[in-house]
């Protein structure tokens, strides 16, 4: 179980990275989030 | 436990290491920002280093119907599995500020069967505001909610909005109606937390139901050893989370029950 879990962790991690996703949380963790200090 | 504090502190101050952000009121834009940090912290706080897992995961499922957050997902399982809610006892700032407040010399909340019920709350937290709404409102506005981070959020009070109001006065004067409400939050929370042991942790923390589920397989934790335990059941006298025994899905592995373990049965590290 623990094994499978970890191996399908790496692949969609993997993925993601693939997919260059983490620009994305770049992008929005960049910027202040109007949301998060109560303004959007 | 002064080892545990002082992973908290030393956690905290990595999280938020741009302490010249604080004064400028600008946030740290390096490349550290696209890796999601295990613990609640809000990535608008000034101070971020790098990205929280929750807001992340929210903005990303905005578009999930284009694409899977895979990075986001992949990140969470990932911590799940190497620590569970290790995290939520040792490296979440959030949950180090309510500890400290509940240090307060004032009479204490004991757990009990109704606050056990309450701890589910989160799961719901979780699936309607973390999951739900930001995929609802996607499909029907065409544009994301990070439901939880607008409403209910009050780390991103705490750690974003009041230190980037402080310095900042146009921001200051934009902040209106959802504001009050969150800070209302974040006040009702702090002041619970001097008589109740982590109440936002306990009854309302999306990524602490999340890392639960994987307590019972997590790599890193607090470990039962049967062949030793007497069923004394002096762990759970101790416990102050709403755990029904010793590493489950609402421990936190702070260790508080492995020092009054009579035949050290409890032990906190690698589990397998």
């Amino acid at each position: 179980m623990r094994i499978v879990i970890f191996l399908a962790a790496l692949l969609t991690l993997a993925c993601g990275i693939l997919q260059q996703q983490q620009l994305g949380v770049l992008r929005k963790a960049s910027t202040i989030c109007l949301e998060c200090i109560g303004i959007g | 436990m002064v080892k545990r504090k002082l992973v908290q502190f030393l956690t905290a101050l990595l999280y938020n290491g741009n302490l010249p952000g604080f004064w400028q009121g600008r946030l740290w834009q390096g490349s550290s920002k696209s890796v999601c940090l295990p613990g609640l912290n809000c990535y608008s706080c000034p101070g971020a280093l790098g990205a929280c897992p929750v807001g992340a995961l929210q903005s990303s499922l905005s578009g999930v119907f284009l694409r899977v957050p895979f990075y986001v997902i992949g990140t969470l399982l990932l911590f799940g599995l190497l620590l569970g809610r290790l995290i939520c006892g040792w490296a979440c700032p959030f949950g180090l500020v309510q500890e400290l407040l509940y240090k307060l010399p004032t009479p204490k909340l004991q757990r009990t069967a109704f606050t056990a019920r309450l701890a589910r709350f989160k799961y719901l937290i979780a699936i309607v505001f973390v999951l739900l709404l930001p995929i609802v409102y996607y499909l029907l506005t065409g544009t994301g909610v990070p439901a939880f981070c607008k409403f209910l959020c009050p780390a991103g009070t705490l750690e974003a909005a009041l230190p980037l109001a402080a310095v900042n006065a146009k921001l200051r004067g934009s902040l209106g109606v959802l504001f009050s409400w969150k800070l209302l939050l974040l006040l009702v929370i702090l002041t619970a937390s001097v008589g109740i042991y982590r109440p936002f942790c306990r009854f309302l923390c999306p990524l602490g139901a999340l890392y639960g589920l994987f307590n019972r397989i997590s790599l890193f934790g607090v470990k039962v050893d049967a062949a030793k335990c007497i069923h004394c059941d002096a762990c759970m006298r101790t416990c102050l989370m709403d755990c029904r025994q010793a590493g489950d899905r609402e421990c936190i592995a702070c260790g508080e029950c492995r020092s009054v373990c009579p035949t050290d049965a409890i032990s906190l590290g690698k589990k397998f």
